[in-house]
């Protein structure tokens, strides 16, 4: 009876993973969990029909490929006792980035005089930020196809220590993008390879040990329920994770899991490379989770300690590297309803969901899946880590009309702030900092049917608002305010 | 006195060349900064011209051309400071500061002229024939920077479209 809990979680997480959403996947999994009690009464149902397909000699070779004597796509791997599965989708768009300026920062250590036991000396050594009315036009000029596709391919068996699984997604994510060079298709890349772009998951795990490249536990649900990115962290990482599971706690509805992990924190670096840059080796990323879950309720708190070890005062001003920590913490939660249940006959058969996620920490911006518009902290010439505030939020709901035609509505939220430790210009004079503030918003609006099984066509619109704003030595500055449309179309197919 | 007259020659040759060629930088907020560090072009020579109309307004200038270093600063605030080093066989350097000085002085102040602080930032950034030229303007702040490669750290960053 557990392998069948276990197949009937794993074939429903395995439906989110397709999507990729890693949120889905653990909601899949702690709320059937705790739905397991009705699953269990229909396992005891199917059970006898189960001995009957194993005494059957013309039954399957590989049993446990089949749930409650029905096939729900996997199939055995040979006679390794594993099954397996292969699903994927393709996902076409057409967009259009009607932003005509942005908001752009330009970093810059400046010449300064320095008092020296020998005299005076010079070096790039004062940090600077500006931040202007980028000019954008020539990014966006025209619409630009893309694709974000992927194939994957899950395998499991129950063995004495508790289930072997591996897991690979490829993940082809590109666009046409456009520089003042001319235009070119980009593909998603990790330090310059396109190839190591693509590997979007490949984890073996055993029991609640998973190696390899995973999603991150830090986050909860990126892009709420719109195809597009709302500013909420969701990534793929390497990684080395536990989880361990409480299902049905005292003998409650409520299922709990609680993880832990190192995580590769070089994806998560948000360094120009002049003010802030990270020297290797560092130490992995430590992220905590923990979720709570039971029927149409998830719940998610996450945390991470983040290791900072700058380079770039030592690379401009022979300073000592300089080891500090930034931290970030989640919190998050989806709950989904019957609209029936609640108005009564007004509901109809309309279904809803809504999610809510905030983030905040301070010298870890990669966690709150905000735009690069913000350094994880700003260092000194001397080595003196200023390290970055910042908080996003993203509150989505999504409203299910009928089983072919959904809708859904997000707003996501940011701030950072940067601050330099004032610098001696000249020894004469007082001196130089700054300090910027960064703010973004955005809604998102999309629309999706599904007019065949596995084909979905989808439209999402979107605004987005950003302003940046400081001061210089206590000087006010001038902000910058900007906003922009954006429209996506799209054509997704599942196999 | 030929020798005289050929001096002179030389000298205005000199200055009718750094006039053509003087790379000239204005800022009116109400801080003002330029920083110059430059070895000059390929020819040797620097030229640069500053207009700086604030309160405060300071200008650092390190200029190591090896045949000409001009400069010509041009201040007026309340509070004006320049400093100026030049390193090579011709130099050139004039400060005016048209503001009462910082101490040591009992003259009445001049009147300074309003900078606008209605002006957005602005951000222009050139490769030019003595070195890496950014130019930052934002409501009350101007900064300036003219650096040789040596001395030019330049990053960016920012949301992708």
């Amino acid at each position: 009876m557990t392998s069948r809990v276990a197949i009937h979680s794993v074939s429903i997480a395995l439906l989110a993973l397709m999507s990729a959403q890693p949120a889905m996947a653990e909601f899949a999994m702690l709320v059937a969990s705790a739905e397991s009690s009705s699953v269990d009464a229909k396992a005891a149902d199917t059970s006898a029909a189960s001995k009957e397909a194993s005494a059957d000699p013309a039954a399957p070779a590989a049993p446990q490929c089949v749930l409650n004597g029905v096939s729900v796509g996997f199939f055995a791997i040979g006679e390794t006792g594993f099954c397996g599965t292969v699903h994927g989708q393709v996902m076409e768009f057409l967009g259009k980035d009607f932003a005509t300026s942005d908001v752009g920062f330009v970093t810059q250590r400046l010449p300064s005089l320095r008092s020296a036991p020998g005299g005076l000396t010079l070096e790039t050594a004062a940090p600077i930020l500006f931040y202007y009315n980028k000019d954008v036009s020539y990014q966006t000029f025209g619409l630009y196809p893309g694709t974000d596709s992927m194939v994957n391919f899950l395998t499991f068996r129950e063995t004495d220590l508790g289930t072997l699984s591996t897991f690979v997604n490829a993940r082809l994510v590109g666009r046409l993008e456009r520089d003042s060079y001319g235009q070119y298709f980009s593909f998603s890349q990790i330090d310059g390879s396109a190839w190591m772009g693509a590997a979007d998951q490949a984890w073996v795990q055993l029991a609640g040990l998973r190696v390899g490249i995973q999603p991150s536990l830090f986050g909860f649900s990126r892009v709420g329920y719109a195809v597009t990115p709302g500013y909420s962290s969701i990534l793929t990482t390497p990684a080395i994770s536990y989880t361990q599971r409480f299902d049905h706690i005292m003998g409650s509805p409520y299922s709990a899991s609680l993880s832990i992990s190192a995580e590769d924190p070089s994806r998560r670096e948000y360094a120009d490379g002049m003010l802030a840059r990270y020297a290797s080796p560092r130490a992995p990323d430590v992220v905590g989770q923990t979720r709570v879950g039971m029927p149409g309720i998830l719940i998610h708190f996450s945390g991470v300690l983040h290791q900072i070890r700058d380079e770039s005062a030592d690379l401009c001003c022979n300073a000592p590297i300089v080891s500090t920590h930034g931290w970030a913490a989640s919190v998050g939660g989806e709950v989904r309803w019957k609209w029936s249940q609640l108005i009564g006959d007004l509901g109809g058969d309309f279904y809803g969901k809504v999610m809510v996620s905030a983030a905040g920490g301070q010298g870890a911006l990669g966690y709150l899946g905000i735009p690069f518009m913000g350094l994880d902290y700003v260092a000194s010439s001397t080595g003196v880590i200023q390290r970055s505030p910042g908080e996003s939020l993203i509150v989505s709901y999504e409203h299910l009309w009928m089983p072919t035609l959904k809708s859904s509505l997000t707003f996501s939220w940011f701030q950072t702030y940067l601050q330099s430790a004032p610098e001696t210009i000249l020894p004469w004079a007082p001196p130089l900092g700054f300090e910027t503030s960064v703010r973004g918003s955005r809604l998102q609006a999309s629309l999706e049917t599904m007019p065949a099984p596995g084909l979905t066509l989808g439209l999402e619109s979107a605004y987005t608002w950003s302003d940046a704003n400081g001061q210089y030595n206590n000087l006010p500055a001038a902000p910058v305010v900007v906003g922009f449309p954006n429209l996506v179309a799209y054509i997704k197919k599942a196999f | 006195m030929r020798l005289i007259n050929l001096a002179l020659l030389y000298w205005l040759s000199m200055l009718a060349f750094a006039n053509a060629q003087a790379l000239q930088t204005f800022q009116n907020a109400l801080f003002n900064i330029e920083i110059v560090v430059t070895q000059g072009d390929q020819t040797g020579s620097s030229q640069v011209e500053s207009k700086q109309n604030g309160v405060l307004n300071w200008f650092f200038g390190i200029q190591d051309a090896k045949n000409l270093n001009s400069v010509n600063v041009n201040q007026t605030g309340a509070f004006d400071d320049t400093r100026i080093v030049q390193q090579g066989t011709n130099n050139v350097a004039v400060n005016l500061q048209n503001s009462r000085q910082i101490s040591g002085s009992s003259a009445p102040a001049i009147p300074v002229p309003l900078p606008n602080y209605n002006r957005g930032p602005v951000y222009i950034a050139e490769q030019t024939n003595q070195g890496y030229l950014s130019y930052f303007s934002s409501g009350e702040i101007s900064i300036v920077t003219l650096t040789t490669p040596g001395l030019t750290a330049i990053g960016s960053f920012g949301r992708s479209h």
